[in-house]
């Protein structure tokens, strides 16, 4: 008897500032989930979210909206919201090379294939500051009505490091 | 079916999907619960249910998460957690420390009809020995004093460079508790 989380795609990148999962979105599913884990960043860095379309255009016009907020175990909760921007700023928050801190991130993506826009929830977990826990919990949406068959992730600045696995609600 | 066969597709593409149940526990009036073989050494993303907790005691929280690293219990003050609070009624809570003494995945419930939290908390990195133990979680229950549908959503953190092997379970409020009923089901996320 098959199961209902089906893997799709694994890709792992290291040492760089931007990588593409292509192809991991089809007709096959509505519903997707992302697990992106030990994130490792060559220093304090956002792991940025962009999509890819069907005809291999990463989409970097400012059609994102984005709601988020850091709950950070040592000082008051932050709100970011942002609208009509480039890409999906707060996939995660990285705290760079520290020792054991390597930060999650894992991410519903919701109708990618269907060509109506992509909307997203993710929670995430890090260290800040080299010190302190943060979670992250977040929404958003890329406002195209277009089909998306991947993903492209960026950092703000420096390298990353880390395995992005993809499956499939059946 | 050959499990080797099972893998190429060679009999009918048997794929047995990537959320694979490692156990499910049943509590009944316990002092705590223990997941002692996490499959730490497989997983490296773990899902942990709670469905239809009750505490014992009215307003306890009935599933407070420990580790036990390399077979130990970690029951010292050096978690760290973040959590949202929202109630029904209104009320918005930011909930935090740098030195506790668990995780709360869960949040207050009672032993009134209803009363119950149910939970999920995703488990990050517990098997590997260089990097430290995370979890996210978003909880939804009632409770008794105030009864009206709360949530919580957050993260935690065990902050050590160590071999997260197992879970430990319990129930408290200003007093610890029993984990009077629920079950309480551990994934993993296999790729």
């Amino acid at each position: 008897m098959a199961g209902s989380l089906e893997f799709i795609k694994s890709t792992t990148y290291s040492g760089v500032s931007s990588f593409s999962i292509t192809d991991c979105f089809s007709a096959k599913y509505d519903v997707y989930k992302v697990v992106a884990d030990d994130i490792v960043t060559s220093t304090q860095a956002f792991l940025r979210l962009r999509f890819i379309n069907s005809s291999g255009t990463i989409i970097s016009t400012n059609d994102y909206d984005f709601a988020d907020l850091f709950l950070k175990a040592d000082a008051t909760f932050t709100q970011r919201i942002y609208k009509s921007v480039d890409d999906i700023f707060d996939f995660n928050l990285s705290d760079g090379s520290l020792s054991g801190g390597a930060g999650n991130t894992i991410a519903e993506i919701y109708n990618p294939f269907d060509t109506s826009y992509t909307n997203l929830s993710w929670e995430a977990s890090n260290i800040y500051s080299s010190t302190y826990g943060v979670g992250l919990k977040g929404v958003g949406v890329l406002k195209q009505s277009t089909s998306i068959t991947g993903m492209h992730f960026l950092t703000n600045t420096g390298t990353v490091t880390s395995t992005i696995k993809v499956y499939g609600y059946k | 079916m050959p499990v080797g066969q099972a893998k190429v597709g060679l009999l009918g593409g048997v794929d047995l999907g990537k959320l694979e149940l490692i156990e499910t526990q049943v509590a009944s009036n316990d002092s705590f619960l223990q997941f002692s073989d996490i499959k730490e050494d497989i997983y490296n993303v773990h899902l942990l249910i709670t469905d239809e907790a009750k505490p014992s005691t009215n307003d306890h929280i009935p599933n407070r998460l420990r580790f036990y690293e390399s077979g130990v219990l970690e029951s010292a003050s050096v978690y760290q957690s973040a959590l949202q609070f929202c109630r029904a009624d209104g009320t918005f809570l930011e909930i935090n420390s740098t030195a506790i003494n668990y995780i709360n995945i869960g949040i207050e419930a009672g032993t009134g009809t209803g009363q119950t939290c149910n939970s999920y908390a995703y488990l990050y990195n517990l098997g590997d020995s260089s990097k430290y133990s995370f979890a996210t979680f978003h909880t939804a229950a009632r409770d008794n004093g105030n009864g009206n549908l709360k949530s919580t959503f957050g993260s935690g953190v065990l902050p050590q460079t160590s071999t997260v092997d197992g879970l430990y379970l319990f129930s408290a409020g200003a007093t610890t508790s029993n984990i009077a009923s629920g079950t309480f089901s551990l994934y993993g996320i296999k790729e």
